[in-house]
């Protein structure tokens, strides 16, 4: 650990000591609760039962005799749940008071346990899942607490169903791609929107050095909730910003009581899980003697050993690859990381006054060299009650980020992961002198080594959340709320290269600073009332208005000549400069209608107006209507049948829009362009399209949720289809015009799927509970229209657009294998003919990029203290072209490590082998590049991944009433740690359509203790 | 009391919600949303009705020329298609040009950059309002004629990389053209557009005019810029080189009227624009001691041009990855010159001191490329024309100048224009202190231009126009026996034109293709 890093872990550990010793209160007074569980019908003792305390995640469960006791509980307020398979749950809040023993006899009523939660759908509505009509995923604290991760979004993986998560690099602090039931965009963003405490997040400050996640600032041990909205009825309310789907974050809120101090203190190991395979130093060789025998037929290895060696690598002439010592570059670039975090909270209150506070700090260091996450996190949710009617929140969070960042993503000499694979085992990093290497493929600034130990690109992130949220009840069922929130991320970059990276400038460095402003105000009035016991109403009307901000600059400097100071100040030369400014504005005013009928019957009406700063001025606002509704079919007579406890059919029709298509597109611009004698150039870039408006989505639903034998088995299925019509795509013009195209609403794709999620509880007795989980996802997608009378864009292209495919569709020739006779490569023509020189005319349509199977499965053992959790991520049906091993099998000569797959080229007439012969330079005299986009080169990316594993153990009342603690866990986790997959690339899980090499996911095992005061 | 006072605190509280709430529902929506704007840009009315709109659209014009595709691709492409340079083998950047692969050209990145410039000059003729006219006053007819000079000088790099030359009057067809092939007749030029494009409507789909037609717009461009220069106040006109003028524009004609094999015009052009060069801008034949100033951007402006794109080099840089200075000197050191070329320079000819450098180094990560492009020519030069003096990889890039002009003249009185050929091309053989010659054929003309002019785009198209095959470096016109470099390309051969990419003529139905490309 550095030493920057040990004296902050220092300062943490003594502020936490500090904030032990200040709330001595914590230890004073502590109560009991126990009491019975009977089943409500028969009186009969319920064995087994789980009993929780659900703020201070206490519990026991019930004996033989249906008995339980929870000793030892900080005097407050607390939730107090029952739960046990086949019973609905049973939820009451109970207040402890110093050494009191309170007696809670609890009798279950039988029914589903899974459709009771509460579930937000939206503007602090609330409605219980049994009436909900819409497609809503979620998480509960509980859950979260169990799954090992790091960011938000790594929740949504393989255990969500219709959620497609992407890691875009396995940087630790990276960003995800989050794909919510399909691509319906062709042009413009697929990402949901992301809102936290009311505050809609903004993912659009761009970074330079890295991808970053917006969702970093959320602490996730912090989050109470996560709801995923995927269809019209549930995202409808959302409007134009709802079209890709709505992810909905609450934190945490403090309970009156007595102060609940929880400590986390986590450590672990990283390793890179990249599957790289390469050459051996021989095998090189011999490919390189291979190639040169067919330059100088019989001269291979006397080229290779007098002039190769010595004229790339300034090698001794004559010298065999024995003599040389060679680098595994691998192993040059990659280390053994570490993970570190410690988390303390604090929560409590009083009847007027609830807080929770938390703070964190998390260091991470890749398995790569040089690449780690630091962050440090601060929260403040404090709830207050002015009146008996009007109650005030504010939850306000505060982060602090850096990432030092290595070139991660993309296809770079100066990218260690495909820098490496330009690199022969011949070069090293250092001389024996210790100094740098020179010889490396691109010269000794792009020696990795140099890369790794000599260039630094921090990217810091300072972000501020917050909101204000008060609520006036002005009935007990009418209330008016409000919701003031900023999303404020202020962001600095640097890239520092200094003498011995860049000496031709002496030095170098580029900074950028951005920041973003992103604020959302709005007000809901909310009702909610039942009418005569059956007649359940639920309604709002309100106004949103959504305003960001973001402004940026950017300079560079050079001639340091010197690397002691890395400031600008330090510097003699400017290179460049620039800066500007975007901002969109968002006005919406909303209304929602529920209706539920005795449980059984349910409609909703939501209605939403738009308008945004983004379209034009003839188009400006939007209308998204959205109906829906649901029939709780086991609470009708007719279908009393035992085995069915729940039974609820849903079905619904919405329209939401996308409008993430920058900020000005509907404008006639003159942009500035470059520069010429001192004046700035107006560039005529864009033409005016005043009647450009969103992306438009039509969604159907329909959904039907179960419970059946003793709520052993609960799940759900649904079947949607989205079409999104008004695609903002660019209609092209001639270039003549001196304009590419123009934007347009134009085009219409559809995506068509099957969600399903089964939880199955296996075996469940007074000591031990297994059960298993299920998920998938099943998505086509299809591109019905593009513009006008166009049946492709980007035609040429190996991925075109073309209408009656996928977005993602390829279309490349076929591959034809290796002639056996002379080891040239061979495709297939237009008309199924061998051909050795393909054309735009002999590509044929294959499947998509996209996956066509996402999903996951997981199992949970529970045996008295101990719970093991296991979760494997499944996705299928993916194909990527990847760039590298593309290029690397083909282009040969110096600057290749050579893939492992060229053991297998043709070497004699009769072979049958996938790789063609060595030629120089990857050229074949009579026959196109084998690098030429075929077949041969898409691969399949499905994987399977033993995502993450987690053994925890709580220690039981007796140990805990010794150390005076509430409770005491200790885990063990594993994340990333096996992968099956066929897929030749370094891995399958940040592989992109046509992928660059990412920086690949990184395997890590945790060790943690939660302790709570 | 406190709680009355507590009480009476949140109903003010409560109010100021509601407030808010009123507010924002009685917002007038639409001024709330139309009061952003982007920072970088301006509105389409503004640029074309103000001096400062004017300014910029001007500046954007000439910027233009600092673009990669406009200043690597068309200057070093040209000497990549034929024998003056030859990719050093880790790298390659225009290998594809040195091989003349199919589809690859000088045209396939630049026909895009060529019609956005054509559009702004188009802005600057006749797209500008009354009122942006009358701000600039006289500036409103000097910018016009800078903006056919340029209009012109796009449209003919153009017209020379799609089609096929015009042959004049004593050819049947009027072309320069193979005897045999698709090629042979082909008379189509590239698209003619001389208005602006300010709306969809303006942005038709428009046929190739014909070669010739292509041809008479730029002379009629250039003679109106002419004359509209000539007419200015002298308060007005340009004292640097940096922008459109007249001798320029008679450079340029000079330049137009040889590939129209239009002699007598082209060589009275080259004298005026000799004439006119000497008395603006004092810019005249360099003499052997100042051959090295000539490239040096910190002396100041090249000291023959007559228009040349100056290049600020914080804000005009092409970058690391496309500069031509990267690509031939400090960096990449990709484009090498061949043995064939170093073997053009008689002994002690000042130019290959002065414009090649026997160091063939990566200035920028330090490592010694020697070996490699010894494999080009014996004694590893690099060409130093260009070569970042002012940093971060920027070059003046010259597009006219005097040497041109000595050679065109000698070319046209070869060719029937009055005068002594010999008489112009010692001049310039006298200033590069080299032997004089009485006899001037065009052999000697061509390898002249290929000493003095070699990487200032002409090489490739001297061959073309005069329908001689494109000649490649083979054998012994590299030095490495391991290097086989390429039989010559037959004149005949489809490739000889630049394909246009398929994208471009899908989106317009009226655009044909060059012969022997897949429509």
């Amino acid at each position: 650990m550095n030493s920057t890093a040990t004296r902050l872990l220092c300062g943490l550990a003594a502020l936490l000591t500090i904030f032990i010793l200040a709330v001595p209160t914590a230890f004073a007074q502590r109560g009991t609760i126990e009491g019975t569980v009977t089943d409500a019908g028969t009186g009969e003792a319920i064995p087994g039962a789980n009993v929780t305390l659900t703020q201070i995640n206490r519990g026991a469960a019930t004996n033989i005799d249906g008995e339980y006791s929870i000793e030892n509980i900080p005097v407050g307020t607390y939730t107090f749940q029952v739960s046990f398979v086949g019973y609905q749950r049973f939820s009451t809040e109970i207040t402890i008071e110093g050494g009191e023993v309170i007696t809670q006899d609890v009798a279950l009523e039988t029914g589903a346990v899974g459709l009771e939660e509460v579930v937000v759908t939206g503007y602090g509505q609330q409605q219980e899942e049994i009436d909900a009509t819409g497609s809503v995923s979620g998480f509960t604290a509980d859950e979260i607490e169990g799954i090992p991760g790091q960011n938000a979004e790594q929740f949504l993986a393989a255990r969500t169903t219709g959620v497609t998560v992407t890691q875009t690099s396995g940087n630790p602090g990276s960003g995800f791609e989050v794909n919510i039931r399909g691509q319906s965009s062709i042009t413009g963003g697929n990402d949901p929107l992301y809102i936290v405490d009311g505050v809609q997040m903004s993912q659009n400050l761009g970074s330079e050095n890295t991808d970053r996640n917006a969702l970093n600032a959320i602490q996730p041990q912090n989050i109470e909730s996560i709801q995923v909205l995927k269809d019209a009825a549930a995202a409808g309310i959302y409007g134009a910003q709802a079209a890709n789907g709505v992810v909905i974050i609450e934190t945490k809120s403090g309970r009156a009581g007595e102060t609940q101090v929880s400590v986390n203190i986590e450590g672990g190991i990283r390793s890179s899980i990249a599957n790289f395979d390469n050459l051996s130093p021989q095998e090189w060789a011999n490919f390189n003697i291979d190639a040169f025998n067919e330059l100088a037929p019989g001269q291979g290895e006397a080229i290779f050993r007098n002039s190769f060696l010595p004229n790339q690598y300034g090698l001794e002439p004559g010298s065999t690859i024995d003599d040389i010592r060679t680098t595994d570059w691998r192993d040059r670039i990659t280390r053994n990381g570490s993970h570190r975090s410690i988390r303390l909270s604090a929560s409590g209150g009083n009847e007027t006054t609830q807080y929770f506070l938390s703070g964190g700090w998390t260091n991470t260091q890749a398995g790569v060299r040089n690449a780690q996450f630091e962050t440090f996190n601060f929260r403040t949710n404090v709830t207050q009650q002015l009146t008996d009617n009007f109650r005030l929140r504010l939850n306000a969070a505060i982060s602090d980020e850096k990432q030092t960042n290595i070139c991660q993503d993309g296809f770079f000499i100066n990218c260690p992961w495909s820098g490496i694979q330009f690199e022969p085992p011949v070069t090293r990093p250092r001389n024996d002198d210790g100094t740098f290497f020179s010889g490396t493929t691109f010269g000794q600034s792009n020696n990795q080594e140099v890369i790794l130990t000599q260039i630094s690109s921090p990217t810091a992130v300072t972000q501020i959340v917050g909101s204000i949220r008060p609520r006036l009840e002005i009935t007990p069922w009418l209330a008016l709320n409000g919701n003031f929130g900023l999303d404020y991320q202020q962001q600095n970059e640097k890239d520092i290269e200094n003498t011995i990276a860049n000496p031709g400038d002496g030095g170098f460095l580029d900074t950028d600073n951005n920041d973003l402003t992103n604020m959302t105000l709005n007000s809901t009035l909310n009702l909610n009332k039942t009418f005569g016991e059956v007649h359940s109403v639920n309604a709002l009307i309100g106004g949103e208005y959504r305003r960001e901000f973001e402004s940026g600059s950017s300079f560079g400097v050079i001639g340091f000549n010197q690397d002691l100071l890395n400031v600008p100040d330090a510097a003699s030369e400017v290179t460049f400069f620039n800066g500007s400014n975007t901002e969109f504005r968002l006005l919406s005013y909303f209304q929602n209608f529920d209706y539920t009928y005795d449980n059984r019957y349910s409609l909703q009406l939501s209605t939403r107006w738009d308008g945004t700063s983004r379209f034009g001025t003839e188009n400006q606002f939007g209308f998204f209507p959205s109906v829906s509704a649901s029939w709780n079919i086991a609470r009708e007579e007719f279908l009393n049948v035992g085995f069915i406890e729940e039974l609820k059919l849903r079905g619904n029709w919405g329209q939401t829009g996308n409008s993430q298509i920058g900020n000005f597109p509907a404008r006639g611009l003159f942009s500035t362009g470059g520069t010429f004698e001192g004046q700035v150039g107006l560039n005529p870039d864009q033409l005016a399209n005043p009647t450009l408006t969103w992306e438009q989505k039509r969604t159907i639903n329909i959904g039907l949720d179960f419970a059946l034998l003793r709520n052993r088995i609960t799940g759900s299925v649904e079947v949607f289809d989205e079409t999104t019509d008004e695609l903002l795509l660019g209609r092209p013009l001639p270039t003549s015009s001196g304009f590419g195209s123009i934007d347009d609403n134009v085009g219409e794709v559809e995506n068509r799927g099957i969600e399903f999620q089964v939880e199955t509880v296996n075996l469940q007795t007074e000591e031990f509970r297994w059960s298993t989980r299920f998920n998938g996802t099943i998505i086509s997608n299809q591109v019905n229209e593009l513009v006008g009378d166009q049946d492709a864009l980007f035609s040429g292209a190996t991925r075109p657009v073309e209408v009656g495919r996928p977005i993602e569709g390829w279309k490349v020739p076929r591959w034809a294998g290796v002639n056996p006779a002379d080891g040239r490569p061979m495709w297939l023509d237009a008309d199924g003919n061998i051909t050795y020189q393909t054309d735009v005319n002999d590509r044929v349509p294959f499947d998509g990029a996209e996956r066509d199977l996402v999903g996951g499965f997981g199992t949970t053992l529970q045996w008295q203290g101990l719970t093991l959790d296991a979760l494997f991520q499944l996705q299928y049906g993916g194909t990527t072209e990847p760039e590298t091993i593309q290029f690397f099998l083909w282009e040969q000569g110096p600057f290749n490590s050579g893939i492992g797959m060229l053991r297998e080229r043709w070497k004699e007439p009769g072979d049958i082998a996938p790789v063609p012969r060595a030629v120089p330079g990857g050229v074949f005299p009579n026959a196109q590049g084998f690098g030429t986009s075929s077949t041969f080169h898409l691969w399949d990316t499905s994987f399977l991944r033993f995502k993450n594993v987690r053994l925890g153990y709580s220690f039981p009342d007796q140990v805990l009433n010794a150390l005076g603690l509430s409770d005491l866990r200790v885990y063990v986790s594993g994340e990333n740690l096996v992968t099956w997959s066929s897929f030749i690339g370094l891995d399958p899980g940040v592989a992109n359509p046509e992928t660059e090499t990412s920086f690949p996911n990184e395997r890590q095992i945790n060790f943690g203790i939660n302790l709570n005061i | 009391m406190i709680e009355r006072l507590r009480q009476m605190n949140s109903l003010v509280k409560t109010l100021l919600v509601i407030a808010g709430l009123a507010l924002l529902q009685g917002c007038d929506a639409s001024s709330v949303l139309e009061r952003t704007d982007p920072s970088t840009s301006i509105p389409q009315d503004v640029a074309i009705s103000t001096e400062d709109g004017a300014l910029g659209i001007r500046a954007q014009m000439y910027d233009r020329f600092h673009d990669d595709d406009m200043s690597t691709e068309w200057l070093a492409g040209p000497a990549s298609l034929s024998d003056i340079t030859w990719a050093r083998s880790t790298n390659v950047r225009h290998d594809e040009l040195n091989l003349s692969d199919f589809r690859a050209g000088v045209g396939t990145f630049t026909r895009e950059e060529l019609f956005l410039g054509i559009n702004d000059a188009n802005l600057l003729i006749n797209g500008l309002t009354e009122e942006a006219e009358i701000a600039l006053g006289d500036r409103a007819d000097k910018f016009r004629a800078e903006a056919l000079f340029v209009r012109a000088l796009l449209m003919h790099h153009g017209v020379r990389t799609f089609g096929n030359d015009p042959a004049g009057p004593e050819s049947s067809d009027g072309l320069v053209d193979p005897d045999v092939g698709p090629r042979q007749g082909f008379d189509l030029g590239i698209i003619i557009r001389t208005q602006p494009t300010l709306g969809t409507d303006d942005a038709e789909e428009l046929p190739r005019s014909t070669v010739f037609e292509v041809y008479d717009q730029i002379v009629d461009d250039l003679n109106r810029a002419d004359s509209l220069f000539q007419n200015l106040p002298s308060g007005v006109r340009t004292s640097r080189p940096v922008f459109g003028n007249r001798a320029a524009v008679q450079g340029i004609l000079a330049r137009v009227h040889l590939y129209q094999r239009n002699y007598d015009a082209a060589e009275s052009a080259a004298a005026e624009a000799l004439d006119i060069g000497a008395s603006q801008f004092g810019a005249d034949l360099a003499q052997p001691e100042e051959l090295g100033d000539m490239w040096d951007e910190t002396a100041g402006l090249n000291s023959e041009a007559f228009f040349v794109i100056s290049t600020d080099p914080v804000t005009e840089t092409a970058g690391i990855n496309e500069a031509i200075s990267t690509w031939y000197a400090t960096q990449w050191l990709a484009q090498i010159p061949t043995q064939k070329q170093i073997d053009r320079y008689p002994d002690g000819d000042p130019r290959l001191e002065e414009w090649y450098e026997p160091q063939c180094f990566d200035d920028e990560s330090g490592s010694d490329l020697s070996n490699q492009c010894e494999d080009i020519n014996e004694q590893g030069f690099e060409i130093q024309k260009y070569n970042e003096e002012l940093d971060n990889f920027a070059d003046h890039y010259v597009h006219v100048r005097a040497a041109e002009m000595k050679l065109i003249q000698a070319e046209a009185r070869l060719n029937g224009a009055p005068g002594d050929p010999a008489e112009p091309f010692n001049d310039l053989r006298e200033a590069r202190d080299i032997s004089t010659v009485s006899n001037v054929d065009i052999d000697l003309i061509l390898e002249e231009r290929a000493r003095e002019l070699f990487s200032e785009g002409h090489r490739f198209f001297d061959q073309k126009r005069l329908g001689r095959d494109i000649s490649k470096p083979t054998g012994d016109d590299l030095a490495s026996e391991d290097l086989t470099g390429r039989e010559d390309l037959a004149f005949s051969n489809i490739r000889v034109l630049d394909d246009i990419l398929p994208s471009e003529i899908e989106n317009n139905d009226n655009l044909r293709q060059n012969p022997g490309y897949r429509q």
